[in-house]
């Protein structure tokens, strides 16, 4: 028994290969099946929609643990799998008797598990039991495969729609070109503005703003019309143009400009050092960028101490003269004289801040606005001046060879040129500002005009519709006029067909009280019920019972004819099978209407008597 | 008593007397068919099963059209088994008397005259039965007592039939006119209808040859009665797995209509299934089919091979089935192809054995 025994181990073992298998094809195909049906329903409802590894990996998992279950719980019994050994190899059931009557202990049992266990010690036996269970592909399996290939094309051909969702319309096309155009334009701006990070700070609260508007924007149940998109994107690109207009009007500006109409008159009478004359010259040309280059380098030439005794006393003359050139110009305050001077105040005033502020507050013949204005002059008048000491101190220092002056001038230097990038970049920033909204007020124009000509020469929506629905119900041609909102121009547009609505029409059932009258009755014909109408099969059913009484009574009372015997069953069976294969409930043929004469009072009724 | 009953003498209580009886059977049962053939050609099938119906103690329904052998094989197999053998012409005016025997006053030789029971050709070890429904049912009743009981009862005394008692019946499929069909209890109690079929040419050729010229091949016994019955107990001990046994028993449910195995494809075909005879029928028959082949123990397809032969004619087809020309060999060997191997797993399918039709093609 223990060859048999071994031979059943290696069959089950097979056999529970092959369950696994098969349960893991068949279980495939099922979640492959509803993994498309989840696909296409993702396809169809995007509210449904997941990331596809949640779905796939359930499903996975789940077809995995059913096929492991299916494979390693019950599966056959050692006398099932014996038969099946028995019939594979054509062994005569030697194996499955054998593991049947193992307890049994008569002389024939004995002989049969001998002659079992014999066939079982077969050389060629455990080969051929492996031959015979060994794990073959399941029947199908190839339709899993396909599938896959079918749910990856499904998911990766087929576009997103969406079944339950807003049929999209020409408005909503013409939207989202225009949101794409505002997002591209406001992406712009504040590219330019992001390429400056001091810029950027200034400007961080209105980008916010802005970028949340547009967010906002973006969400379908505030889905406007494109007019409306671009007018509030117009909105908020002019603030973002106020505020860096604010910047470019600012105090930093004004500063500046006052800085460089200071500097302008700064002259370079070719000291002998190149460096130095640079730095004159890019100073005079308000140029802060080359300024703090050539500084840079004078700085490190006078670090480096290669300089010779007269190049460093060139160097020093010339430094000790720009600083007395900023000085002077510090000093000048020529713009804010005059200032005062127009506005009938003492220029004196401009060298002593405080009672120059006094003296405007005091100035009654000046309204606020002057007042501001002239405040605002002194400011930057007085920054610029300072600025101007203070690089005057820094180049006297270098000119005396102190460290403290090359990093002052440093300093200096690169805030000017960070503050003079700023105001740079935000005029470029407000000149995109400034295009963007002639862009966007030039499409909104358009925009206008073509929906005024769209809906005018479309299905006669809109105000196409109503002179079309006015003059003709669905026929006349409708002259459509549409006029441009916002920044647009008036649109004509020619109106179309109008839509042709179907007449609405419905049935109602209703009797009529018939009034009966004196007269000749032409026919009468009571009927019971509602009448039966067709081939009445009552009595062929009795026939058909009939049939198979007499045809056995004809067999046993009534012998017929032994060579006729043949015939008569032929023929009664024939008959029999017809009769049965009309279905008792098949509605009846339709027999030719017998139309019984109306009474005046009573409709036409079809009838047709039982049993014909 | 024969050389096989001889040896089946000996006490079979170990596995080496088994397997020498077995072996004798197995030799015994191929002298067997070797001396039946030298009379009958071809016919393999239809010697076959005639002797497993032999073995297994049960009486053979020869159905075949008239010239194929039928009789000839019925005469060379009690010839070769040296049993006594009657043959029964079965007409309309055979009387039941004329099958059983009767009671005839004779003399006593003392001037006295007393009645004697004179045998009818029923008491023979072989009965030839031949044109069987050629008889009226009354005569043809006669039969179904000695069929099943083994026994006569003539007025009130009963008496045995000689043991082994086998009836071989014949009937012709074709000529109906002035026959009596058996009845189906009457055919229940045929172990085997073995259908003869037509000789193929070679057979043909062989048995012009045989038959042509002066002489007549004789044989002469290769087994007798004893042995024969010891061979029956033989394969009565023959082991038969229970689920050798439940394929069987399904075999048989699967022919009963509206049955827990019924085969929904032949619902209107098989008015009556067949019976538990039937059973015993295809367990009894397997057992020899295994013996013959060498076997301890009965197989799925030694159950198979025998179907066809045991069912045939234990199933009562509807009108449906005879007007569609569907035929009882035709509902088994559907019944075959549908009933699994094993009842618990039926995707793995019928057993593949084939099936004994009695066509020697």
């Amino acid at each position: 028994m223990t060859e048999i025994q071994t031979l059943i181990r290696s069959a089950t073992r097979r056999l529970t290969a092959a369950r696994f298998l098969e349960t893991l094809a068949s279980g495939a195909v099922i979640g492959l099946a509803v993994l498309m049906l989840w696909t296409l329903a993702t396809k169809a409802v995007p509210a449904l929609g997941s990331p596809w590894w949640i779905p796939a990996s359930v499903t996975a998992g789940m077809v995995l643990m059913f096929a492991l279950a299916r494979a390693l719980g019950p599966g056959r019994d050692s006398v099932s799998v014996a038969i099946a050994i028995d019939q594979r190899l054509g062994l005569d059931d030697r194996l499955s008797t054998a593991v049947q009557i193992a307890d049994r202990d008569d002389a024939f049992a004995i002989a049969a598990i001998a002659d079992a266990a014999a066939a079982a010690r077969r050389p060629d036996v455990p080969a051929r039991v492996k031959q015979a269970f060994r794990p073959v592909p399941p029947r199908g399996w190839w339709v899993s495969p396909m599938l896959l290939l079918f749910i990856i094309g499904v998911w990766t051909i087929v576009p997103q729609g969406d079944l339950f969702g807003r049929v999209p319309t020409a408005n909503d096309t013409v939207l989202a070109e225009t949101n794409q155009q505002v997002e591209s334009e406001v992406e712009e701006l504040i590219a330019i503005i992001d390429e400056n990070e001091m810029l950027a700070a200034e400007m961080e609260g209105t980008l916010d703003e802005l970028l949340g508007g547009l967010e906002d924007g973006d969400a379908p149940e505030e889905a406007q019309t494109p007019e409306e998109v671009k007018r509030e994107a117009i909105r908020q690109v002019t603030a973002l143009q106020d505020r860096l207009q604010e910047i470019l009007d600012g105090e930093d500006a004004r500063m500046d400009a006052t800085l460089r109409e200071s500097l302008a008159d700064l002259k370079n009478d070719g000291s002998g050092d190149a460096d130095a004359d640079e730095l004159a010259e890019a100073l005079a040309k308000g140029d802060f960028k080359q300024a703090k280059q050539a500084f840079e380098r004078l700085a490190e030439r006078m670090e480096s101490g290669d300089m010779s005794p007269e190049e460093a006393e060139a160097l020093k003359a010339a430094l000790e003269d720009l600083a007395k050139q900023l000085q002077e110009a510090a000093d000048k305050k020529k713009d804010l004289e005059d200032a005062l001077k127009n506005a009938g105040l003492d220029p004196d005033l401009a060298n002593n801040p405080e009672a120059l502020q006094q003296a405007i507050e005091n100035a009654s013949n000046l309204n606020e606005s002057q007042k501001q204005a002239l405040q605002e002059a002194a400011a930057a008048q007085q920054q610029a001046s300072q600025a101007m000491e203070q690089m005057s101190q820094a180049m006297q220092q270098m000119a005396e060879g102190q460290q403290q002056g090359q990093q002052q001038g440093q300093e200096m230097l690169s805030e000017m040129e960070r503050m003079q990038q700023m105001l740079q970049q935000a005029e470029a920033a407000s000149g995109q500002c400034q295009g963007a909204c002639d862009k966007m007020g030039q499409g909104l124009s358009q925009w206008a005009q073509n929906l005024a000509q769209g809906e005018a020469q479309s299905a006669g929506q809109g105000q196409g519709q109503g002179q079309g629905q006015g003059q003709g119900q669905g026929q006349g041609q409708g002259q459509g006029q549409g006029k441009g909102q916002g920044m647009g121009g008036p649109g004509q547009g020619q109106g179309g067909q109008a839509p042709i609505a179907p007449t609405p029409t419905g049935t109602q059932t209703q009797r009529e009280k018939v009034e009966k009258r004196e007269g000749d009755i032409i026919a009468r014909e009571m009927i019971e019920g509602e009448p039966v109408v067709g081939e009445s099969k009552a009595r062929l059913q009795r026939i058909s019972d009939r049939i198979e009484r007499g045809f056995e009574e004809g067999l046993r009372e009534d012998p017929i004819p032994p060579h006729l015997r043949d015939v008569h069953q032929h023929y009664f069976g024939e008959l029999k099978k017809r009769i049965d294969a009309v279905p008792k409930d098949a509605p009846a043929k339709e027999a030719p209407a017998k139309v019984a004469p109306a009474t005046p009072a009573e409709p036409a009724k079809e009838t047709a008597p039982e049993g014909s | 008593m024969g050389e096989f009953a001889e040896g089946m003498r000996t006490r079979l209580d170990d596995v080496e007397t088994v397997q020498r009886a077995c072996d004798r059977f197995r030799a015994a049962f191929t002298a067997l068919r070797e001396r039946v053939g030298l009379r009958i050609v071809g016919q393999d099938a239809v010697v076959e099963q005639a002797l497993i119906a032999l073995f297994a103690g049960g009486h053979v329904l020869l159905e075949g059209v008239p010239g194929l052998g039928k009789t000839l094989l019925v005469r060379t197999l009690a010839d070769s088994l040296g049993l006594d053998f009657n043959r029964i012409q079965f007409t309309p005016d055979l009387m039941p008397a004329d099958v059983t025997g009767t009671t005839i006053v004779v003399e006593d030789g003392l001037g006295g005259r007393a009645f004697q029971f004179r045998e009818g050709p029923i008491f023979a070890n072989i009965v030839l039965a031949d044109e069987i429904n050629r008889a009226t049912p009354k005569s043809q009743s006669a039969m179904l007592e000695a069929m099943q009981e083994r026994s006569v009862s003539v007025g009130a005394e009963t008496r045995r039939l000689p043991d082994p008692f086998l009836v071989l019946a014949t009937q012709n499929p074709i000529e109906q006119e002035g026959t009596f069909p058996l009845p189906e209890a009457q055919l229940d109690r045929f172990l085997l209808k073995i259908t003869v079929p037509y000789a193929i040419r070679e057979e043909l050729t062989e048995i012009i040859r045989r038959t042509t010229v002066p002489g007549e091949v004789g044989v002469t016994p290769v087994l007798d009665a004893d042995d024969v019955l010891a061979g029956r107990a033989l394969a009565r001990r023959i082991v038969i797995a229970d689920s050798v046994k439940d394929y069987a028993i399904r075999l048989v449910l699967a022919t009963h209509p509206e049955g827990e195995f019924e085969i929904p494809e032949f619902r209107h075909y098989i008015r009556i299934g067949a019976s538990p005879r039937a059973a015993q029928a295809l367990v009894s028959t397997a057992k020899v089919a295994a013996l013959m082949d060498g076997r301890y123990a009965a197989s799925l397809d030694d159950v198979r091979r025998v179907a066809l032969p045991a069912l045939r004619h234990r199933l009562v087809r509807t009108f449906e089935a005879e007007a569609d020309g569907v035929d009882a060999d035709e509902i088994v060997r559907g019944v075959l192809d549908r009933v699994p191997a094993d009842a618990d797993h039926p995707e793995d399918g019928p057993p593949a054995g084939t099936v004994l039709a009695g066509e020697s093609r």
